[in-house]
């Protein structure tokens, strides 16, 4: 009898804990590698806040997210927060899905707003209003392969600094067998995904834009980003980058060593470190008139459906997650930048270059990282761009009718 | 000339504290309940006073990481003035751990005794192994072995320097197929000096033997009746020992980096004697591990063990002498007076799923490949070949059975890492 009861008190005691508890429903974009880091935060969150359950749930990427949430949302069933890219902030907030973070950040004690690094705060506000707080802001690197480096009479420590000096570099690193005529190393893949994000700098670098301001017009029929993109094609065409290969597969030459340098986002430096069969070096991208590199990543929102006591919980997880110790703990396992200056002025982060010296060229880059622009098309517009510069990199198109067809196309869609 | 030379001194002094380092004035923990602040100081070098220097923090949490009181550490500065204030904040982990001594003493220790930063631990030798079940499993025993127990005590008063003492009293100690040491007495005590990530090791061994074979009867064989190398000892002896030791490489990390050296050399000089007839000899020995880990691709790694051990001069009393490989070859009569052992591991950490693990923090399985190989002075021993199945557990062990296909018969094994 004594035993029953006992059970039963467990039982009762068990119930009540679990009422008792808020449970928030997360949805985000790190898959592999950066899931791991993650899920350890979120896991650290949910033991010391007893409160409250943050579940995570992997939606795929980025854009995949995008087309879920939007599902989910039509029919009251997306998450209680999530993880957005900041250029798709701009999607959720017209159809006013994101909560208006302005009186929880204005009212709260333990949040400051001039702490965040500019650049990243700047990503998450719409009209003057904050709508996410940044999470994993990422830049664009150069990665190198040190070992080739050395391979080729080149000092790994001086990466290039300028687009002549990227392909002098790449013209030491490109290895040809003459007996077969095949190129067995190349010397760069500055490769272009979907998401177009890696092409953005080379204009900025030749002091060009993608857009306007106020994104009502495209900018590539410029004469600066008309040059960027024959610079870019001609890599191709003198052999220094492989052409032949999609992107995913120049990824993989790159892992695998018979490309010697490469422009991939700062959230994969810990993955390289840890999985390359080489020595890897990272460095800011090589400019040309002027410096740039591009910002991206994500940031943690919270759904404008959610109730009082929801959001409430909600605003407790995602400051936790940008704590100085938290988003430096999720930098030095990832690579995604610290999101707060007095993170970037901490002992701390002296003390992980000491072991990552890797990790510190991304934090030096940020005074040369802009933001993507926003709008409410934006994956259908980079679409666009992605297979103008795929057709151009093919040698099926000229660098100038293909970006003043693609304007055109763009410029509707801007509209 | 010597107002001159006052205002030169006085003016360099000046320079002196001008350009002098920021301090750190002020030593705080937060976090702690058991480890008591002075461990942590002392684990991170803290002296009032000392210089902001980043390479000394660097160490001081690489100590407060690998002391294993800790599963995180946080430091920060806060300014103080023109100086600063050091703030560590620790998330502390149970420090007990399940004690496996030598000759299958079995224990308990806790890295941490009392929050005063003491390594204790303490085991007895309670199971043997006699004889077998159906003519191939071994037939478990219970008896008494004698308890084991010592304690190290890492950075004794912020000092480099570790100390520790061990001690044991056994009895009924197998150490050749068909013999066992009546009793085993021994004392060592040891210090280690740290030059991170490298240290200088002292150490000092005292033992007491006293010899039985399995019918009871005493022995009583010199060097001179057993030929070159093999020498026994008289039936009872004594032994005492001093060794010189140097670490080297990162051993706590080296799974972090894609290749890593590390290992130890050693050189021990010794004397034994007996009492009872007057017997006396001095001994050296001198052996070296080197390991090298190199991770080929993603988490594809190999590690290669080497271990070479030779006897410069004089004739070791048994407790002493090499047995090599007795693991593998579980031969006790192999006791070379030079030996070199070589093992490559070569592993794939796989997750959960069977996939390649993205980092070796989502490895849940890691099959092993093993390739032995031992050569000695006086017979060469072959090779073997196994392989092993690593588990993490989600209970925080890891379990490793390995089967190793070798000259006499198949070998199963088993090991636990906590």
């Amino acid at each position: 009898m004594k035993a029953l009861m006992v059970f039963f008190g467990f039982i009762v005691f068990a119930a009540i804990v679990a009422f008792s508890q808020i449970t928030l429903s997360f949805w985000h974009s790190m898959g592999d590698y950066a899931k791991l880091p993650l899920d350890q935060l979120i896991e650290e969150f949910n033991r010391t806040n007893p409160g409250i359950r943050v579940r995570a749930n992997y939606q795929g990427t980025y854009d995949e997210t995008v087309t879920k949430m939007k599902s989910a949302l039509l029919v009251g069933a997306g998450p209680d927060l999530a993880m957005v890219n900041i250029e798709h902030i701009q999607i959720f907030t017209q159809d006013e899905a994101l909560m208006s973070l302005e009186d929880l950040v204005e009212r709260d004690p333990e949040l400051f707003p001039e702490d965040f690094v500019d650049e990243f705060w700047q990503t998450i506000i719409r009209d003057g209003t904050p709508y996410a707080i940044p999470f994993n802001i990422s830049v664009l690197m150069l990665y190198y392969n040190r070992d080739l480096f050395r391979q080729a009479g080149l000092d790994p420590d001086r990466p290039p600094q300028t687009w002549d000096e990227l392909e002098e570099m790449a013209h030491k690193l490109t290895v040809v067998d003459a007996r077969r005529g095949r190129t067995v190393q190349y010397g760069l893949l500055w490769g272009v995904d979907p998401m177009f994000y890696q092409f953005e700098p080379l204009v900025w670098q030749n002091s060009g834009d993608i857009f306007n301001e106020d994104m009502t017009r495209c900018l590539l029929d410029s004469e600066e980003a008309i040059d960027a993109l024959k610079r870019w094609a001609s890599w191709f065409d003198m052999g220094l980058s492989p052409r032949d290969l999609t992107i995913e597969e120049g990824i993989q030459s790159f892992l695998m060593g018979r490309i010697a340098m490469g422009t991939v986002s700062s959230a994969g430096i810990r993955y390289g470190l840890e999985n390359l069969p080489w020595e890897l070096g990272v460095a800011m991208l090589p400019g040309n008139k002027e410096k740039a590199t591009t910002l991206g990543g994500g940031s943690l929102a919270i759904m404008s459906h959610v109730s009082d006591e929801k959001s409430e919980a909600a605003w407790t997880f995602v400051k936790w997650m940008v704590e100085e110790k938290n988003t430096l703990t999720w930098y030095e396992r990832t690579g995604y930048i610290p999101v707060k200056k007095s993170a970037l002025d901490s002992i701390e982060i002296q003390l992980i270059w000491r072991r990552f010296p890797q990790l510190r060229a991304p934090v030096e880059a940020i005074p040369y990282a802009r933001p993507r622009h926003v709008h409410e098309n934006i994956i259908e517009i980079r679409s666009i761009l992605f297979n103008t510069v795929e057709r151009v990199r093919q040698g099926v198109e000229e660098p100038e009718i293909a970006f003043l067809l693609a304007v055109n196309r763009v410029n509707q869609l801007l509209k | 000339m010597k107002r001159q030379l006052f205002f030169l001194a006085l003016f360099g002094f000046i320079c002196i504290l001008s350009f002098s380092a920021e301090q750190i004035i002020r030593f705080e923990v937060k976090g702690n309940e058991k480890t008591r602040d002075f461990v942590v100081a002392q684990l991170v070098g803290y002296k009032p006073g000392m210089a902001l220097d980043i390479e000394h923090l660097y160490l001081g949490k690489r100590n407060l990481e690998n002391s294993g009181y800790f599963e995180d550490v946080y430091i920060s500065v806060v300014p103080e003035g023109d100086d600063y204030g050091l703030v560590v904040t620790v998330k502390e982990t149970s420090t007990f751990y399940p004690y496996f001594g030598p000759m299958m003493a079995i224990g308990v220790g806790d890295r941490n005794l009392l929050g005063l930063g003491i390594d204790t631990y303490a085991g007895i030798r309670f199971l043997r192994f006699d004889g077998d079940i159906w003519g191939f499993l071994p037939r478990p025993q219970l008896f008494w072995g004698g308890p084991v127990g010592g304690m190290t005590i890492p950075r004794v008063l912020g000092s480099p320097i570790d100390l520790g003492i061990r001690g044991l009293l056994f009895s009924e100690v197998p150490w050749h197929r068909d013999s066992f040491f009546k009793t085993l007495n021994r004392l060592t005590l040891s210090s280690a000096y740290h030059l991170e990530p490298s240290a200088l090791i002292l150490q000092f061994l005292y033992e007491s033997v006293t010899l039985r074979t399995d019918d009871g009867e005493s022995v009583m064989i010199h060097s001179e009746d057993v030929g070159d190398g093999f020498f026994i000892g008289p039936d009872r002896f004594s032994n005492i020992m001093v060794g010189i030791g140097y670490r080297f490489g990162d051993s706590y990390n080296y799974e972090r980096l894609r290749r890593n050296l590390f290992g130890d050399v050693f050189l021990d000089l010794g004397y034994t004697w007996n009492p009872y007839d007057e017997y006396s000899s001095f001994f050296s020995r001198f052996s070296t591990q080197i390991n090298y880990y190199y991770r080929i691709i993603a988490q594809l790694f190999v590690l290669s063990e080497t271990n070479i051990a030779v006897t410069p001069f004089g004739a070791p009393p048994v407790t002493q002498q090499y047995f090599p490989g007795q693991v593998i070859w579980q031969d006790l009569e192999f006791n070379p007076r030079h030996y070199v052992e070589q093992t490559f591991r070569i592993g794939i950490p796989l997750t959960g799923t069977f996939g390649l693990a993205q980092t070796l923090d989502m490895a849940v399985f890691t099959p092993k490949l093993y390739l032995k190989g031992i050569l000695g002075d006086s017979e060469v021993l072959g090779a073997a070949v196994g392989i092993g199945f690593h588990w993490k557990t989600p209970i925080g062990i890891s379990l490793e059975p390995q089967v190793f296909l070798r000259e006499r018969a198949p070998l199963i094994q088993f090991s636990l890492e906590f």
